[in-house]
């Protein structure tokens, strides 16, 4: 049985700053899933490198444990953490260069991300031009990656993780009037490199999975 | 904001179809947005579409960290731990002082400013030295030296109230005596033992009439040569006739000892030099004190140390947390040669080993790109469509002597997230050239491989190729044992090789046959490296 079922984040912070690393371990487990994928979202690196910066978020929470004030969520400033380790650790300057010149013609990998694929050869492909949803999460992952990383992490930090405004612009120190428009404007572009690859009717088979 | 059919739908009500999607509208503007959309065919299909990308996007909650991630992140936080435990011993007393040391460094200015000004006062105050009045008076051969305060002197004894004697050297230091007669106030209790003592000695120095006068409060006499007034504080030392001044700080140093060691004591103590074999003494035992801190500088030493095999086992890195380090030093990331035969627990004949720097091109530099600090140094910039194999700690182990493993583990798991180990060709390592041009870093050290300065000289494959084209991934698995960074497609990279089939078993073909193939990678007339590619075993240090 987990000792730690009954303790909140907070309390198991205390207990890791006195320097338990089971409950810091604790805290690993509650949050690695969630850390792995707004690493592997906001980074635009694979699972591998994911998972090293993954780890990394964890050793500098770990190291910078005092520091945390306890103002807000252990998990959001985990995703502060990791935000800020991934844009600006793995972020290049050349893949700055080439967002800055992002093409929307510009051809995406296939899913299989072996071969530039034309948009129109992959409808034809389709055996009845709809698409799983499933499949249309590949297309997005592949879009995500196309956008620029402020974009990305707001979009990644409201729509993958749920995350409130407010808390996603702590964890990006930026005004909330920022997020809403990094994720509104981020939202569209994937909404016009999804458009652009998969048609229209492959966003709408996607459905809306209730979203509100 | 409330919608009206005078919006064109696509440009304007973008924005609250967004914020009707995470139920940021209030209730009355939902409904309105609604029956908008439910009116409007255009508006609604853009509504359903971003609808489903938020919905697809949602899917990415499924996803989970790989098996066994955070075991792997606990032991890498108790080796953190253990990396720490002696590093923090051995700089506690750094961080104390520099947590401390500007505080330490004005008190010690403030005590340095205290005994200088100390020194500069004699015991009643004034701005003088301690040995001339005193010295005058046992001679009895003051010239123009007035005492004034409420004294009686009658011919045989001498009796003051401390407080108020005073010795001036002339009227020219009126206003400083009246500064040091305010500070005497406050000073009282460390100057009445020298007074009593100045007196003492009076009483039983032979005066003579006209020489040294004893006044009560009457106003001082003006030296009638102007050299001597202007000769300042320390015209009375030269003046005391017949004596030399360190026979009179000798003499202080006598008295002192019954008069206890006010401050202006100990700083004429000093000065008669008796002081210095102490002085001397404790300056030895300050530099005796501690050794050099840990920093990059000595991991890579130690790594350096690592290949010619003189490291003893027990020796540990020490490795701090990186954030005050001094950056490295370009001197100390060479080469070393590994020219030991394998199975001594050697390198390789063939592998040389060097351990690189990698730091931002000087910004403004001619015909190289600027980069700031915060930009370095991204592995995937320098790795993108280059092939090597990166190693482990035990990997890199088991190329080091014996003596060296252990440490090997230490050192690239204590700074895994800092250091790159690879085994890479020269014709990859041409590629990383290039990157590292492109990326506008630079890589110091790497230089002093023999050859690789003909390699930095020649264009770098990925940049003499045509049109920026990802490497297809069955290019990029070139042997099991080697591992291709995928990088922005941005960067220069290698155009497809037309055999795939060569690529794919590179490590198991022979030098030769790798060199051939570094020259057909190679644009013609380009230099190449007269001797078969040889593999580089590089350590590429993060200098953040």
């Amino acid at each position: 049985m987990n000792s730690f079922a009954n303790h909140d984040d907070d309390a198991l912070v205390t207990q890791a700053r006195s320097g338990d690393q089971a409950a810091f371990g604790e805290l690993v487990r509650r949050h690695q899933d969630a850390v792995f994928r707004v690493v592997r979202r906001t980074s635009r690196v694979d699972a591998d490198r994911a998972e090293d910066l993954a780890q990394e978020t964890f050793l500098r929470a770990y190291q910078a444990l005092d520091r945390f004030r306890g103002d807000g969520a252990f998990l959001h400033w985990l995703f502060r953490i990791a935000t800020n380790l991934t844009i600006n650790r793995v972020t290049t300057v050349a893949a700055r260069a080439e967002r800055r010149s992002m093409s929307l013609d510009a051809p995406v990998r296939s899913m299989d991300g072996e071969k530039p694929m034309d948009p129109a050869d992959e409808r034809a492909a389709a055996p009845d031009a709809r698409m799983e949803q499933s499949e249309l999460s590949v297309a997005l992952g592949e879009a995500l990656d196309r956008l620029p990383e402020e974009f990305r992490a707001a979009v990644v930090l409201r729509d993958v993780e749920g995350m409130e405004y407010d808390s996603i612009a702590a964890a990006l120190e930026v005004p909330i009037g920022t997020v809403r428009s990094r994720l509104h404007r981020g939202r569209e572009a994937l909404r016009e490199i999804v458009t652009r690859i998969y048609g229209v009717p492959a966003l709408e088979a996607g459905g809306d999975g209730g979203v509100r | 904001m409330t919608p009206t059919n005078d919006m064109n739908p696509m440009d304007d009500l973008t924005p609250l179809l967004h914020d009707l999607i995470d139920g940021r509208l209030p209730p009355d503007e939902s409904r309105a947005l609604e029956e908008r959309i439910a009116a409007d065919d255009d508006l609604r299909r853009r509504y359903a579409e971003l609808r489903s990308i938020v919905s697809g996007l949602r899917e990415f909650r499924n996803e989970r960290a790989p098996a066994g991630f955070s075991d792997r992140v606990l032991r890498e936080i108790a080796k953190v731990d253990e990396d720490r435990a002696p590093a923090a011993r051995a700089s506690a007393p750094l961080r104390l002082v520099s947590r401390y040391g500007s505080l330490a460094a004005a008190c010690v200015a403030v005590l340095t400013v205290g005994i200088l000004l100390s020194s500069r006062f004699d015991d009643r105050g004034s701005w003088s030295t301690l040995e001339a009045p005193r010295s005058a008076a046992e001679e009895g051969a003051v010239e123009r030296t007035y005492v004034k305060g409420d004294a009686a002197a009658p011919n045989d004894e001498v009796s003051a109230r401390a407080r108020d004697l005073r010795l001036e050297p002339g009227a020219s230091d009126a206003e400083s005596n009246e500064i040091a007669e305010a500070e005497t106030e406050t000073k009282e209790d460390q100057f009445d033992s020298g007074y009593a003592k100045a007196a003492r000695v009076r009483q039983e120095a032979p005066s003579r009439p006209g020489e040294g006068l004893v006044t009560g409060g009457s106003a001082p006499t003006e030296p009638s040569d102007e050299s001597e007034r202007s000769a300042g504080p320390v015209a009375p030392v030269a003046r005391a006739k017949g004596v030399e001044p360190d026979e009179a700080g000798r003499r202080e140093q006598l008295e002192s000892k019954d008069a206890g060691e006010s401050g202006a004591a100990v700083a004429a103590k000093l000065r008669d030099g008796s002081a210095d074999d102490d002085d001397a003494a404790e300056g030895a035992d300050d530099g005796a004190d501690g050794g050099p801190p840990p920093t990059r500088s000595r991991l890579v030493e130690l790594l350096q140390r690592l290949t010619e095999g003189d490291l003893p086992a027990v020796e540990a890195p020490a490795i701090s947390d990186g954030k005050a380090e001094p950056p490295l030093r370009s001197e100390v990331g060479r080469a070393s040669g590994g020219a030991k035969k394998q199975g001594e627990g050697a390198p390789e004949a063939d592998v040389l080993f060097a351990v690189v720097r990698v730091t931002p091109r000087v910004a403004g530099e001619a015909g190289k790109a600027e980069r700031s600090d915060e930009d370095v140094p991204p592995w995937e910039d320098l790795l993108a469509n280059v092939s090597y194999r990166r190693l482990n700690s035990e990997e890199l182990a088991a190329r080091l002597p014996p003596d060296g493993r252990a440490l090997a583990a230490q050192v690239v798991g204590g700074a895994a997230d800092r250091l790159r180990v690879l085994e890479i060709d020269e014709v990859d390592l041409t590629r990383l050239l290039g990157n590292a041009a492109a990326a506008g870093l630079s890589l110091d050290g790497l230089d002093s491989v023999p050859g690789v300065a003909a390699l930095a000289d020649a264009p770098s494959p990925g940049l003499v190729s045509g049109a920026p084209e990802s490497r297809a991934p069955e290019e990029e698995a070139i042997d099991p044992g080697r591992v291709t960074a995928a990088g922005p497609t941005s960067l220069p990279v290698t155009p497809p090789s037309p055999d795939l089939s060569k690529s794919k078993d590179r490590s198991k073909r022979g030098a030769g046959e790798r060199a051939k193939e570094g020259a057909d990678k190679a644009a013609p007339g380009e230099s190449q490296p007269a001797s078969p590619p040889r593999r580089i075993l590089i350590v590429l240090w993060d200098r953040r």
